[in-house]
């Protein structure tokens, strides 16, 4: 196919909407490679360099010389809503395929049908649905022209951001015959990620690579070990910065509060996180306007938001890796003169991390619980709320497994339906290779990273060196660094602001599919019988008193029966005041314990007298059963419940009674208790916990 | 196995393959046989092999074959690139891998027998070395006794024990029988598919020996195909090239898949030795087989006598003299160009007695595309049936193959299937389900809804509506209120004893048609 300079000229043009620019370096030699099929292509260029241009101007040429759509797969897709803004302006008709337009498929779908799209967006994730595939992807799979594969780096084993789905990606990619047309992009690649795409996508790759400095950044680490300090650290700094930018945090949980916080000392924050749902278009908006002093974002807000004339970015705690923090913090100062890119290190980032890289991949007894699940089950297969019932794994462990077996080549597992069955062939040993050896590099990366953290100079050179680029090109900035010292008044607001959190504990109306046999209970359980909504002090391990709460539980408890702290006694004898549940409680009683037979009760009796109320024993533990946390998901819990608990005290009191208890999960265990108290006469039931815990949170 | 396709075998899947990845309709029909012969041909002439269309210069090298193909069809067949990614992958999550002739692990012995004939493309699961094993062909009818069905198992144990592979088509009855005979007893099995390897892949009773090595599947037809009538006669030939000797446990008399295939080796093919069982009643099948030459199986008791009648048929040369113009000839299949340099072994390809002359193609000794349509259409002898008209022998043909498909029958896809018109086709299934709705009636005191029919016969509300309205019309039916069901009627039950021949009626025909 010919390539037309003026046409393309024209339409990079009306696609920025300046009459007179012209194409930056690379730009217009990617798309006539790519339009002439000279073969594949890789284009290495920094976010905000123009990538889009590229397969735009590509699909809208190969279409007017009549070619088929092109399929574009990017993580991430919020990042295309301005692009898409300007690829319309070229007259390139794209359709969006993701989990947040779900209303739109029907339609999107129609128009592939009808042929009325030029380029279609869709997330890898939805490469792997079988539907999809089968029932949309496949009516346009032959026309297909041009493949572009975004964010290519997480094809390789060395991408920071393993997504499990770009193993299909790379499976594709080696299957594709060398004449349909192939071009993939990435902002960050070092040598490493290189040598890998060069395998996955043929040694005839063409590279199209620009440079990784960023001058007009001004990096700099500080070390806060307390999330108190930080936060008081963020009230003291963001109103100072100038400009609008972006705050991220490692977890969804962190980004809500950290907004929380801000807010409450007047600052004009959002939190965007995967769970915003609908509102992320609302918010990315809010920023691109300068509406909002700064969004607190986790990785969420990624690849490819673009906002030129972003102030600063700065990270609440450390990321896992260099490629994961350039990109991040890459988003600053592109289009001004001096940014900032603040990167604060705490005491807790290297758990979540850890976290993160230890289930990334299932474990060997997992993938063989299910397996042997599957082997054991009917001709049919399983679905996941089958497994539920077989296999002591939670929701979310059973779906990541069952999605990396069914992405291996070959996998020992297919869905079809809604059914899991077992295939004709064994996981290979390279399953566990490959999950030893990329956890391994995760820990590498944490390792640079934390390096990082610990910087006094030469930020930039270090992270361009780790990104095999070359130091050289560091050019020193010209802003000075931000104070690293902590204000102790907003110190001791954000100690309090932290342990100020009290969280609702709902009670189930619904005994769990099968009932519970040996209490004979099943369908709904009557409002007469219910507990009433209670309330947990905190979050199993957050900053405010869930430090405190494993203490007792744990530090204690390993060499003698723990005790919990009076601050805790106190700190929810002040919640109760809060709370004022109506009709008030009138006795205190707890769940027993044959482990721990006095850890709860003590604490209980000690709140009660706090409170002045009465306390009472008045259930005990039939026989022993397995920890609830040992058992992993909700229909596991409910079983190990299932009379195990009787009432012990006769006749109960009759009025309203609080029921304290340490840790609250799946809510089983006091489900059961409620209803056994108020079938045996007691008033209302109000829950009260120390913490919230849960395997599937 | 590897899953790696080469550029050679990916130019063939595209310009031959149907690419079932899913749902969507395909705009351009991949190439028939007889056209992919003509272009490879071409091809080879011009030194050149099918991974060279890939290439930029592809237009150049079409145009340049002048072969009698549309070139934009070509194009469009090449363009295919990414739903052949797409197909591999569902292949590959199935465990099933895909050969093309290029390949080296191409099984030999259907390149040495059939020649041009060999399908491009073979489909499989499973080890596929077994298919270079040889071993015993079984071959059969689906609906046999029990007491042969014991006996065909039995073959399959012997050839277990004697360490020698089976070969079957893997349909029920005698197919299935011997395989299952063959694994039981720890053997190994080749099952020749013409239709749902992705389906018999997935099934559990095969899994354990597929995983072990024990097993393979394979077949020439996309792994998400449907039955279709031509394919079951080509798999066939298959089944006897695969093998060093056939044996053939029951057949009709002049008509069914088995007779067909059996006499097409004897009268033309040879490739191997064609037995028929020798015990027990022989039927006028077997005894037609053994006038047109077919040997009586000696009944081995041992694994030793076994093993020496496989070897003594695999040492024969068997149709040599029948075969010479094949086993020369046939190396000169596109294959020859086929290869790729790094892929195929020298072995494989540069043995001098597989150079022969390239020129005379042996239309006369393999069977043309046309003799393979006709075959399975051939009427049947006069004495098939004493008192039925052609009509009703062609349907009761129809009827077998209708019962074959898998999943439901919409009437358009009977149509493609059998390649009739719709209206042929409706005609036959509402004929179809009045023989199902007599048989399902037949029992007292039967009750069913319209919805619990339907399902149960995989035929459209449509065809099922049609019929119960004419049955119960003919009072054969009781047409029960609240909820609507329907109930065989006592008072006319002998009806119900003509199930099995349908009756000719007139009127049948325009009824059909008046909807």
């Amino acid at each position: 196919m010919r390539y037309d300079t003026r046409r393309a000229l024209a339409l990079l043009r009306a696609g920025t909407r300046q009459r007179d620019t012209g194409f930056r370096e690379g730009q217009e030699e990617a798309i006539r490679h790519v339009v002439e099929a000279r073969g594949r292509l890789l284009v290495v260029q920094k976010t905000g360099w123009g990538k889009s241009f590229v397969y735009f101007i590509a699909t809208r040429l190969l279409r007017e010389a009549g070619a088929g759509p092109a399929l574009l797969i990017s993580p991430l897709l919020s990042l295309m809503r301005n692009q898409i803004a300007a690829a319309e302006r070229m007259g390139v008709r794209a359709i969006r395929i993701t989990s947040d337009n779900r209303e739109h498929w029907q339609d999107e779908e129609e128009r592939l049908r009808r042929d009325e799209a030029d380029i279609l967006l869709i997330s890898p994730e939805r490469l792997g649905n079988e539907y999809f595939r089968t029932e949309v992807l496949a009516e346009i799979a032959e026309r297909i022209s041009l493949l572009v594969i975004d964010e290519a780096h997480c094809i390789s084993d060395w991408g920071h951001d393993f997504r499990p789905h770009y193993r299909l990606i790379e499976r594709i990619a080696r299957t594709l015959p060398a004449n349909l047309r192939l071009l993939a992009t990435t902002a960050t690649a070092n040598d490493r990620v290189m040598d890998d795409l060069a395998a996955v996508l043929g040694p005839n790759l063409e590279v199209l690579r620009g440079g990784l400095d960023r001058p007009s950044l001004m990096l700099q680490t500080i070390r806060l070990p307390r999330q108190s300090q930080r936060l008081a650290w963020l009230a003291e700094q963001l109103p100072a910065l100038s400009g609008h930018g972006i705050i991220y945090t490692l977890t969804v949980r962190d980004a809500v509060q950290v907004a929380e916080w801000l807010q409450s000392r007047g600052l004009p924050v959002e939190s965007y996180t995967g769970q915003t749902g609908d509102g992320r278009e609302a918010l990315e908006q809010l920023l691109l306007d300068n509406r909002v002093k700064a969004l607190v974002a986790t990785t969420a807000l990624g690849m490819g938001f673009d906002k030129p004339d972003l102030g600063f970015v700065i990270h609440y705690q450390t990321p896992g890796s260099v490629v994961a923090y350039y990109q991040q913090v890459g988003r600053a100062g592109r289009a001004l003169d001096r940014a900032y890119g603040v990167l604060l290190s705490g005491e807790e980032e290297t758990d979540i991390t850890d976290y993160f890289i230890a289930s990334a991949f299932p474990t060997r007894d997992e993938v063989r619980q299910v397996i042997e699940a599957l082997e054991a089950a009917p001709d049919v297969g399983l679905s996941i709320p089958d497994l539920l019932g077989r296999v002591n794994l939670s929701s979310g462990r059973i779906k990541k497994t069952m999605a990396l077996l069914s992405l291996e080549s070959p996998a020992p597992i297919a869905k079809r339906g809604t059914k899991w069955q077992l295939i004709a062939a064994d996981l290979s040993g390279g399953f566990w290779e490959r999950a030893e050896r990329l956890t391994a590099l995760r820990h590498e990366e944490q390792r640079q990273m934390q390096e990082y953290a610990r910087l006094e100079s030469g930020h930039m050179e270090f992270l361009i060196r780790a990104l095999d680029g070359d130091p050289e090109t560091a050019r020193p900035p010209n802003l000075p660094p931000l104070s690293t010292e902590v204000e102790p008044g907003l110190l001791q607001e954000a100690v309090t602001f932290l342990r100020r959190t009290s969280l609702p504990i709902e009670p189930r109306k619904q005994w769990p599919a099968g009932g519970l046999p040996q209490y004979d209970v099943r369908g709904s359980i009557p409002s007469e019988h219910r507990a009433e909504t209670g309330k947990a002090l905190c979050i199993w391990g957050d900053a405010g008193w869930g430090g405190l709460v494993r203490h007792g539980k744990y530090r204690d408890g390993r060499y003698r029966d723990g005790r919990f702290a009076d601050d805790l006694v106190r700190a929810c004898a002040a919640l109760m005041a809060q709370w004022i549940p109506q009709p008030a409680p009138e006795w205190v009683t707890c769940i027993p314990s044959r482990r721990h037979p006095d850890l709860v009760p003590d604490f209980a009796d000690r709140l009660a007298t706090e409170m002045g109320l009465p306390f009472h024993r008045s259930l005990s533990k039939v026989e022993d059963r397995a920890e609830q946390k040992s058992m992993a998901n909700s229909v596991q819990q409910a079983r190990n419940v299932d009379g195990s608990l009787a009432v012990s005290l006769e006749p109960l009191p009759g009025g309203p009674v609080l029921l304290v208890d340490d840790m609250v999960d799946s809510r089983w265990t006091l489900t059961v208790a409620a209803w056994l108290l108020r079938s045996k006469g007691s008033g209302e039931v109000w829950p009260l916990a120390l913490a919230l815990a849960g395997h599937d949170r | 196995m590897t899953f790696e396709l080469s550029s050679n075998t990916q130019a063939i899947l595209l310009l031959t393959a149907p690419l079932i990845a899913g749902r969507g309709k395909p705009s351009v029909k991949p190439l028939a046989a007889g056209e992919y012969r003509q272009l490879a041909r071409r091809l080879r002439e011009l030194q050149r092999q099918p991974a060279d269309l890939l290439d930029p210069g592809a237009r150049e090298i079409v145009s340049e074959c002048r072969v009698e193909l549309d070139s934009e069809r070509l194009e469009r067949l090449l363009g295919r690139g990414f739903l052949l990614a797409q197909a591999v992958e569902r292949w590959r999550t199935r465990a099933i891998w895909v050969l093309s002739r290029a390949d080296a692990d191409y099984p030999r012995r259907l390149k040495q027998r059939l020649g041009e004939d060999a399908p491009p493309v073979l489909y499989g699961c499973g080890d596929a070395a077994i298919l270079g094993t040889g071993g015993l062909a079984v071959v059969g009818s689906r609906n046999v006794h029990e007491a042969l069905i014991q006996y065909t198992e039995d073959v399959g144990r012997l050839a277990a024990s004697a360490g020698r592979c089976l070969v079957s088509g893997g349909a029920r009855g005698v197919d299935r029988a011997a395989m299952r005979g063959a694994l039981d007893a720890g053997g190994h099995v080749a099952g020749v598919l013409a239709d749902g390897l992705e389906k018999a892949a997935m099934l559990r009773e095969h899994r354990e020996a597929l995983m072990d090595g024990r097993l393979v599947l394979i077949s020439p037809y996309d792994p998400a195909v449907r039955f279709q009538v031509g394919h079951a006669m080509q798999r066939n030939k298959l089944i006897y090239a695969l093998s060093d000797a056939a044996l053939v446990v029951n057949s009709d008399y002049g008509k069914g898949g088995t007779w067909t295939g059996a006499v097409e080796q004897l009268d033309k093919l040879k490739l191997v030795p064609v037995h028929v069982r020798a015990n027990g009643e022989m039927g006028k099948g077997l005894e037609g087989l053994r006038e047109r030459g077919a040997r009586p199986w000696p009944e081995p008791g041992t694994p030793e006598d076994f093993e020496k009648i496989l070897d003594a048929a695999a040492g024969e040369e068997y149709g040599a003299s029948g075969q010479q113009a094949l086993s020369t000839n046939v190396r000169d299949g596109p294959e020859a160009f086929e290869k790729a340099p790094d892929t195929a072994s020298s072995e494989e390809y540069g043995a001098p007695a597989q150079r022969a002359s390239s020129t005379d193609i042996r239309e006369e000794s393999a069977p043309s595309e046309d003799d393979r349509q006709a075959a399975p259409a051939r009427p049947p002898e006069p004495c098939a049936a004493a008192d039925s008209t052609p009509a009703d022998e062609l349907f009761a043909k129809v009827r077998e193959l209708i019962e074959r498909m898998d999943g439901p029958r919409p009437e358009t896809d009977v149509a493609e299937d059998l390649q009739v018109s719709k209206q042929q086709a409706e005609i036959w299934l509402v004929r179809f389900a009045e023989g199902k709705i007599r048989e399902l009636f037949k029992g007292a005191d039967v009750c069913k809804t319209e919805a619990e029919i339907t399902e149960t016969l995989r035929l459209s509300g449509k065809q099922v509506r049609v019929c119960l309205k004419r049955l119960v019309e003919e009072g054969a039916l009781a047409k029960l209120s609240r909820p609507v069901r329907y109930r065989s009627n006592d008072s006319i039950g002998p009806l119900f004893n003509q199930q099995d021949s349908p009756r000719k009626s007139p009127n049948w025909p325009s009824s059909a048609r008046r909807r």
